[in-house]
C-alpha cells in the first residue's frame, strides 16, 4: 500500500530514552529549590513545636525532659508531614501533565514515552534528598543540644544509666551516632522515592482523580500482604521494613540498612517498569 | 507549487472508539508530499483524532496509519523529530517562560543545536510569531492567542519536514490569523503542511489541496478544484422586466430541478436556479429564453465558495 519510504535523518541517542536527561533537568526544577524548601521548612516548623513543647513540659515532669520525648515524636509526625507533601507534589507528576495536556505537547516533539516515565523519578532524586538531609542536620545540633540538657538535668542521678543503657528501659535514649544519624536519614528519603514512585504508577494508571482511589487500593493491598504473609514478612519484602527500621533507628536499636536499601531500590524500578509500560499504551 | 512524489501521510481504514463513541469511522486520508493540506470538517468530524492517531499520542481501534511511509503507531521519536505538531489548544508548562520553553523544545530536535544556533533560531522563530518583548514571560501570564503563536513557534523550532497544525487560527485575532497564513507560505517551500481549520476563506487562499471528513471518515478529497467543481451545479439568470408567475411555476415543476429562488434588483429579476442534474443545465437555457415580458440579459453558472461546496458535502452527513 505504501509507495515509498522516505529515509529517517539520524538522530542521536536511543528512542524510547531521547529527552530523558531535557526532561530529568526539567523535573529537577520542580523539585528544587521551592518544593524541596517548603519540605525543609516543614522540618524545621515541626522541630520548633515539639523543642518547645519538650522544654516547657520538660519543666514539670522528668519523663518529658529526656531526650526520646523529643525525638521520637518529632521524627513520628515529620516523616507523616513529609509523607503527605510528597505525595501531594508527586499525584501530578504524570497525571497532572496527562489532564492538563502539557504530556500532549510533549509527547509531541521526540521525546520517548520511558523517558517521560523515568524523569519523574529520577528528577524526583535530589530534591526529596535536600528536603530530607536539610531539615535533617538542621535537627541533628538541636538533638545533641538537648542531650546536654537532659544529662544536665539527671546527672547526680543517672548520668552512668544513660551512658550504660542508651535502648531506653526507663526512657534514657542516647543522640545516635553521626553515621546512624546519616543512615536514618538515607532511610527516610528512600521510603519517600518509593512513594515518587507508586505516585508515578498510579498516574500512568489512573487520571488525576483515580490517585487518591490508587492509594487506598495500594494500602488495600498492603494489608491483604500482611493477612496472608503476616507483619514481619511484609516488612521484609517491602519499603515497610524502612518504616520499621527508621522506629528502630530513631530509638538507637540495631536497624540493618543493607537489606530494606535493597528491597526498597528494588521496589522502585519495579514500580517505575510498571509505570513504563502502563504509560506505553495510554491515550493522551 | 505541489512536489506530489508519494504521500508525506497515508491513513487507511482507520477507527476509534472511546466507549461506546465512534470517533473514526473509517478514515481514509492521503496527503501527498510538498503540499500544503487543508483538513476540513464540523466539530467532532474526527480531526484531532485523526492528527492524535498520527502523532503517536492516541491508538486506534483498528486500521493503519503511515507517516514517510512507515507505520505511524511504531514510528516513535525518530518519525517525530522530522514533524512539528501543533496541538489543539496547546498547554505548556506554566512556570517556564516563552524562550525556556522553545530552547528546551529546540535541545529535543536532531541537528546539533549548539546554545548559539539555538539562541538565533529562538530570536528568529519569536519575531516571525510576533512574540517580541514578551520572550522573558511566563506561560501563565500569556493570553491564548500569545499562547497559540508560541505553540507555533514550537512545532517550527526543529525545521521540520512535516508540519500537522491542529487549528492554528483558533483563539487568533484577524492579524493573528493572517500571519499564519503568511507563516504558511513561507515554510511550504521546505515543508508539506497538514492542517485542520474551520476558517474556509484562509484554506481557498493557501492550501493546494483539502479533505472535508465528517462522521469520522472521509467525505471528498482532492484539490480546491476538485472539491468546488464536484457537487451539482447551481445556475444564475438575471431577467429584464417582469417574468410571469407561471414561468417560476413551470421551471420549479421539472424533475431536474432542485430549488428556484427569485430576488428583485431594480428592473432586472435575479434567479437563482439549483440542478438536481447537473446535465440538465442545456434544458434550463431554452425555457427561460424568449419569455413574454422579460429578456434574459444574464445567465451563467454560479461562482461557487469553498463554503458552498462545503456545506454541501457535510450537510448529507449531518442529514444522515
Amino acid at each position: 500500500m505504501v509507495t515509498e519510504a522516505a529515509p529517517l535523518r539520524p538522530i542521536t541517542g536511543s528512542g524510547p530514552w531521547r529527552g530523558l536527561s531535557g526532561l530529568t533537568g526539567a523535573e529537577v526544577r520542580r523539585w528544587l529549590p521551592w518544593r524541596s524548601l517548603v519540605m525543609v521548612a516543614v522540618g524545621v516548623g515541626v522541630l520548633v513545636l515539639f523543642f518547645a513543647i519538650w522544654r516547657l513540659a520538660g519543666a514539670d515532669t522528668e519523663a518529658n525532659l529526656r531526650l526520646g520525648a523529643l525525638m521520637v515524636p518529632f521524627f513520628s509526625l515529620w516523616a507523616i508531614a513529609l509523607t503527605l507533601v510528597t505525595a501531594t507534589a508527586a499525584q501530578g507528576a504524570v497525571a497532572g501533565e496527562v489532564d492538563e495536556g502539557t504530556a500532549a505537547w510533549l509527547m509531541g516533539m521526540p521525546i520517548g514515552r520511558p523517558a517521560f516515565i523515568v524523569s519523574k523519578v529520577l528528577g524526583a532524586v535530589p530534591g526529596v534528598i535536600a528536603a530530607v538531609f536539610g531539615a535533617g542536620l538542621v535537627a541533628y545540633p538541636v538533638f545533641s543540644y538537648a542531650s546536654t540538657i537532659e544529662i544536665k538535668a539527671f546527672a547526680t542521678r543517672d548520668i552512668f544509666q544513660v551512658a550504660s543503657n542508651p535502648i531506653g528501659s526507663d526512657g534514657f535514649m542516647q543522640l545516635p551516632a553521626a553515621s546512624e544519624y546519616l543512615g536514618l536519614l538515607v532511610r527516610m528519603s528512600l521510603f519517600l522515592l518509593v512513594l515518587v514512585a507508586l505516585m508515578v504508577l498510579l498516574g500512568a494508571i489512573f487520571r488525576s482523580t483515580g490517585v487518591v482511589l490508587g492509594l487506598g487500593v495500594a494500602l488495600a493491598v498492603g494489608l491483604v500482604m500482611v493477612g496472608i504473609v503476616g507483619v514481619a514478612g511484609v516488612v521484609d519484602a517491602t519499603p515497610a521494613g524502612l518504616v520499621s527500621g527508621l522506629l528502630d533507628a530513631v530509638q538507637a536499636e540495631p536497624a540493618p540498612l543493607a537489606g530494606p536499601v535493597s528491597v526498597s531500590l528494588s521496589w522502585i524500578v519495579a514500580l517505575t517498569g510498571l509505570a513504563v509500560v502502563r504509560f506505553q499504551r495510554r491515550d493522551l | 507549487m505541489a512536489k506530489t512524489v508519494g504521500p508525506i501521510i497515508e491513513v487507511s481504514g482507520l477507527y476509534k472508539s472511546y466507549g461506546k463513541v465512534e470517533a473514526l469511522r473509517g478514515m481514509d486520508l492521503l496527503v501527498p508530499r510538498g503540499t500544503v493540506f487543508g483538513f476540513l470538517g464540523p466539530n467532532g468530524a474526527g480531526k484531532s483524532t485523526t492528527m492524535k492517531i498520527l502523532m503517536g499520542l492516541i491508538r486506534p481501534t483498528r486500521g493503519e496509519a503511515f507517516l514517510f511511509g512507515r507505520d505511524a503507531l511504531h514510528a516513535g521519536p525518530a518519525a517525530r523529530s522530522r514533524i512539528g505538531y501543533l496541538p489543539q489548544d496547546p498547554e505548556f508548562h506554566t512556570d517556564r517562560t516563552v524562550r525556556e520553553i522553545l530552547k528546551f523544545a529546540g535541545r529535543l530536535y536532531p541537528g546539533g543545536m549548539n546554545p548559539l544556533t539555538l539562541r538565533r533560531r529562538v530570536d528568529a522563530l519569536i519575531e516571525q510569531v510576533g512574540l517580541v518583548g514578551k520572550d522573558r514571560r511566563r506561560v501563565r501570564a500569556l493570553s491564548g492567542g500569545e499562547r497559540q503563536r508560541l505553540g507555533i513557534a514550537q512545532a517550527l523550532i526543529g525545521k521540520p519536514d512535516l508540519l500537522i497544525l491542529d487549528e492554528p487560527s483558533a483563539g487568533l485575532d484577524p492579524r493573528g490569523r493572517r500571519e499564519v497564513i503568511d507563516l504558511i507560505n513561507d515554510v511550504r517551500q521546505h515543508t508539506t503542511v497538514f492542517y485542520s481549520t474551520h476558517i474556509l476563506d484562509d484554506v481557498q487562499r493557501v492550501s493546494d489541496a483539502v479533505a472535508v471528513v465528517g462522521g469520522g471518515r472521509m467525505l471528498a478529497q482532492g484539490s480546491i478544484g476538485d472539491i468546488l467543481g464536484t457537487p451539482i451545479g447551481t445556475y444564475t439568470a438575471m431577467l429584464r422586466g417582469k417574468p410571469a408567475a407561471a414561468l417560476r411555476k413551470r421551471v420549479g415543476a421539472e424533475p431536474w430541478v432542485a430549488s428556484v429562488e427569485t430576488v428583485r434588483r431594480g428592473e432586472l429579476e435575479e434567479w437563482t436556479v439549483r440542478l438536481s442534474d447537473d446535465s440538465a443545465a442545456d434544458r434550463l437555457l431554452p425555457l427561460l429564453v424568449g419569455q413574454r415580458g422579460c429578456d434574459l440579459v444574464e445567465f451563467h453558472l454560479s461562482d461557487r465558495s469553498l463554503e458552498d461546496a462545503y456545506l454541501e458535502i457535510v450537510g448529507g452527513v449531518h442529514g444522515e
